[in-house]
């Protein structure tokens, strides 16, 4: 009998077991057999791909032809003869630069994050779920649907985008899916209402309720309103209506009965919000009477976080009846900033709060809650949670009348504090962004930009405009809540009808001007309006850079592109220019040694310009913050976080009130002032100057450094470290890790002339050159000349490749 | 004695050096061939070099099974590694050598022994399968 053969049975299975392992993600390690096969791995991710060929792709699913020009920068001017072929392309040509990066925006969104990352993610999923972006994404795309321009331009922009995902190869997958072991999905018209309202929670996510709740009940009502003003005589409102009085409502918050101790019980250890308050945009509009040529222009540069890819994709969108040109987010249709032959537009956030949470009463079991002294039944559903290599998770959320309860028994997430408490977001309702964008794409006068701006709702931001006609007008746009005085800045109590807000400020009654007659308007995230408004609002308003462009626009008669660019580019922080003469003249020099001293006098001649090589931005920075930690030191003691009083509320009081208590250092015996507590507060400050002078250097290059971080955070694929001019409260807000995000000059006239740069590149693929191009000319405050073809020959014989679609 | 021995086991190097070098050329092929087809798995390559394996042994070509597959499977993973981020400037080797904190030619190595580990693994296989090769085979010297 021949024996059998099993010789080779350990070698196979050695083979068998090392293809798995070598297939799959395995310890959080890229499963490397996929990602090193050099045919179709990592490496074939190296290069630009089609962006310097012409090519032609046949088969899309178009109505027409198509004409694909990209220039030197390889921003796409995209040609077509109809609607749905415009939409269809962007689509598509967007996938082709920034296929994951759209992909994985909409995962994060719909907290999906599991999928990829496994269980890391599953609590910020759970969370993004309880949340509802998800759930009012889907409801939100009902209500599209039942338009049917927006329906037809969503889902013509969802089949461009699967028709490059069909023709993909399997080496072109971007690196990210073949790093974490996933593949692309099937586009959706969802997908793009989930990057919309990404965006949306990134500029109105922020709140601080239950902070201000613990204040005002610890402060007690006068000296909250004290520290915590609605409105400081600093203020250089968006829409500044001299005429009216002012409003004492909105400069004195009464506090609201309920809200005491007792309301608040179990509610005292507030972590910081997951929401950058910070982020926020400068944009400003001069008619012709102010400029050289005699034509409007107009600057935006929205502050975003700085990423790779970048946040934003420039192209020119071109069909019969638009011509437009700017930077649109990858997953939405449209060009969101940018300019045509007669208008130009861009947005600040307006930064008003629209995000309320409300004490509940539920039962025990989740079954009612309380409403009016009525027991309501507690509606819920049901999310289906996929992991990665696990079973899915299903979470049930809880909802009441006010929106989602976020936190509860089954999750506590990093807010337990707000247990049981439910969200009232304006970002969860139904509102039609999209057609703001498509329309103001195609709008050639005010007419149109106003009912373009008329279907936007959320996030609430300042829209600017400017007219070939010289028109220009700003308008405070957006679902602003009818509110008594004080609601919503604090926890409002669920049981009660009359805390939940129904009615919206009418449209007509939101802040906004036209042609005012200083010929300029601004928005940098200021308040809206004077204290005179009609209306209660409240928000997390930014008043220095806003000051710092009302006077630039002032003080000059004769702006033409080169002096915008300057201003965008201007590093000095109002609030220091302010500050530095009290600070200077109130400190006892006679404490001082004689090295003090001379530091002393050294700063005495800083202009307040964070410039790269100021060595006196770092020292004015630390002797500010050093002031401010001894001021509120008070603070440290409760047991829940705070926020320190504004900049300009600490001001106001070391020139009027230079004996206040809060001077009054808690750790020392000595009763402090104010003169006091700045010179101590300067000795310290030079120390740490002097330590940090031998360690890295001081000029403001050396210690402010930018990082433009890769989405998932590695940072091979990120730009780390760049040292960098500008400062928060400057124009040029640059800060760590976010920042002027696109800045954008247009002159409108005859032919619109524009300049403008991103901190990122076109391309969202890390081997391509194209990837992070724009960075260091970005850094060094260049600016590129935005190639605005009037016409499809002007494209063909100016630009570089081209693609051919049919 | 000592002397014939060392002739014979010469004789069969010679004779080896052809067959191995010819495995390795058609490994070669054979590697290169397959991935021409994305669709296919990036492991796909494995199996026509486990029938090569099949056919050697049933042919009676001499050359040390896993060897004979590691030399050229670490050749195409690295060297086509280290053509393609030359060719296409992406410098993404070396990204992923940041990402494990290792310089761009320990991730070149680390793609030539996944690619020779396998291929040198399913022509050991192969040869096993069809009866020709001994597992003891796989510490035989290197012998092309």
């Amino acid at each position: 009998m021949k024996k059998i053969n099993i010789n080779f049975l350990f070698p196979l299975c050695v083979l068998l077991i090392l293809i798995f392992a070598l297939s799959h993600q395995l310890f959080n390690v890229s499963p490397l057999g996929r990602l090193l096969n050099p045919f179709t791995g990592a490496v074939q991710n190296g290069g630009d791909g089609e962006l310097n060929v012409n090519a032609v792709h046949n088969g899309m699913g178009l109505k027409d032809s198509v004409k694909v020009f990209f220039d030197d920068r390889k921003v796409p001017h995209i040609y077509t003869k109809n609607t749905h072929d415009l939409y269809f392309t962007q689509g598509y040509v967007t996938a082709s630069l920034r296929l994951w990066q759209m992909d994985f925006v909409s995962y994060a969104a719909a907290g999906r994050l599991s999928e990829i990352f496994g269980d890391r993610f599953l609590d910020y999923d759970r969370n993004q779920r309880r949340m509802g972006l998800l759930y009012a994404a889907k409801k939100t795309l009902t209500e599209l649907k039942k338009d049917p321009e927006t329906a037809g331009i969503l889902a013509a922009y969802a089949q461009g985008v699967n028709a490059y995902i069909k023709q993909l190869h399997t080496k072109d997958i971007p690196l990210e899916y073949k790093l974490l072991d996933y593949e692309p999905e099937q586009w959706s018209e969802l997908k793009s209402v989930l990057v919309m309202k990404n965006m949306g929670a990134t500029l109105s996510g922020y709140e601080e309720d239950m902070i201000m709740s613990n204040l005002m009940v610890a402060l007690g009502e006068e000296t909250f309103n004290k520290l915590y003003p609605g409105f400081t005589p600093h203020i250089t409102p968006v829409v500044n209506d001299t005429e009216t009085a002012s409003k004492p409502f909105l400069t004195h918050i009464t506090k609201p009965d309920y809200l005491n101790f007792s309301f608040l019980a179990n509610s005292t250890i507030v972590p910081e919000s997951s929401f950058n308050p910070q982020l926020g945009s400068n944009g400003w509009v001069v008619s012709g009477k102010k400029t050289k040529s005699g034509h409007p222009i107009l600057c935006s540069d929205p502050h975003l976080n700085l990423s790779l890819p970048a946040v934003w994709l420039e192209m020119q969108l071109s069909s019969p009846g638009l011509n437009v040109y700017g930077v649109s987010i990858p997953g939405t249709p449209a060009v969101i900033i940018g300019f045509n032959e007669n208008i130009a537009w861009g947005t600040t956030n307006g930064a008003d709060d629209v995000k309320d949470w409300y004490k509940l009463k539920i039962t025990s079991d989740y079954k009612k809650y309380e409403l009016d002294g009525k027991w309501l039944n507690l509606d819920y559903s049901i999310e289906e949670i996929k992991r990665k290599s696990k079973a899915p998770l299903y979470d049930t959320v809880y909802r009441t009348v006010h929106g989602p309860v976020v936190i509860d028994r089954s999750f506590q997430g990093q807010r337990r504090e707000l247990k049981n408490y439910a969200m009232k977001w304006e970002l969860l309702n139904t509102s039609n962004e999209f057609l703001t964008f498509v329309k103001l794409n195609r709008a050639s006068n005010y007419a149109e930009y106003k009912d373009a701006i008329k279907n936007y709702g959320c996030p609430i931001q300042n829209f600017m405009f400017a007219g070939k006609d010289n028109t220009i007008a700003t308008n405070h746009q957006g679902r602003l809540p009818v509110k008594w005085p004080g609601q919503g800045r604090f926890i409002l109590d669920g049981t009660v009808s009359t805390h939940l807000s129904t009615k919206y400020i009418p449209a007509d009654s939101m802040p906004h001007a036209i042609n005012p007659a200083c010929n300029f308007l601004l928005s940098a995230n200021q308040h809206p309006t004077a204290a005179n408004y009609n209306y209660y609002y409240n928000g997390y308003y930014k008043e220095a850079r806003a000051s710092r462009i009302q006077q630039l626009l002032e003080n000059e008669n004769a702006f033409d592109i080169g002096k915008m660019e300057k201003m965008q580019l201007d590093n000095i922080d109002a609030f220091a220019v302010e500050v530095m003469p009290v600070l200077i003249k109130i400190i006892d020099k006679n404490r001082l040694t004689v090295s003090q001293y001379n530091t002393l006098k050294g700063l005495k001649e800083w202009n307040g310009a964070f410039d790269l090589n100021s060595q006196n931005a770092k020292l004015f920075q630390l002797w500010w913050q050093y002031v401010k930690d001894y001021t509120w030191d008070e603070f440290n003691e409760y047991a829940f976080n705070t926020k320190v009083p504004d900049d300009y509320v600490l001001l106001d009081l070391i020139q009027q009130e230079p004996g206040n208590i809060y001077f009054d250092k808690r750790a020392t015996t000595p009763k402090e002032n104010a003169s006091d507590i700045i010179c101590k507060a300067f000795t310290m400050a030079v120390a740490d100057y002097d330590s940090i002078q031998k360690k890295t250097g001081v000029n403001w290059g050396d210690v402010h450094k930018v990082n433009v971080t890769h989405l998932t955070n590695i940072p091979a694929f990120s730009r780390m470290n760049i040292p960098a001019a500008g400062y928060p409260d400057a124009i040029n807000a640059t800060s760590n890790n976010w920042g002027p995000s696109w800045r954008m000059i247009v002159e409108l006239g005859d032919r619109p002339k524009a300049f403008g740069i991103y901190a990122g590149g076109q391309s969202g693929n890390i081997g391509s050159p194209y990837y992070d191009n724009f960075i260091n000319d970005w850094n060094k405050g260049k600016y590129y000349p935005l190639r605005f073809f009037m016409s499809v020959k002007e494209a063909e014989k100016q630009a570089g490749n081209r693609w051919l679609l049919h | 004695m000592v002397a014939t021995l060392t002739t014979i086991k010469h004789n069969k190097m010679r004779k080896k050096l052809p067959d191995s070098i010819k495995t390795m050329l058609i490994i070669l092929v054979l590697i290169t061939g397959t991935d021409l087809f994305e669709q296919l798995p990036w492991w796909s390559f494995v199996l026509p070099v486990l029938v090569l394996g099949v056919i050697a042994g049933l042919r009676h070509w001499q050359f040390s099974g896993f060897i004979t597959g590691f030399i050229p499977g670490f050749i195409i993973w690295s060297g086509a590694n280290s053509y393609f981020d030359l060719r296409l400037h992406g410098g993404v080797l070396n990204k992923l050598g940041v990402l494990i904190t290792f310089p761009e030619i320990v991730v070149i190595i680390i793609a030539g022994l996944i690619g020779g580990v396998l291929t040198g693994l399913a022509l050991y296989t192969g040869k096993c399968l069809s009866g020709r090769e001994k597992p003891t085979d796989i510490n035989s010297p290197i012998v092309i």
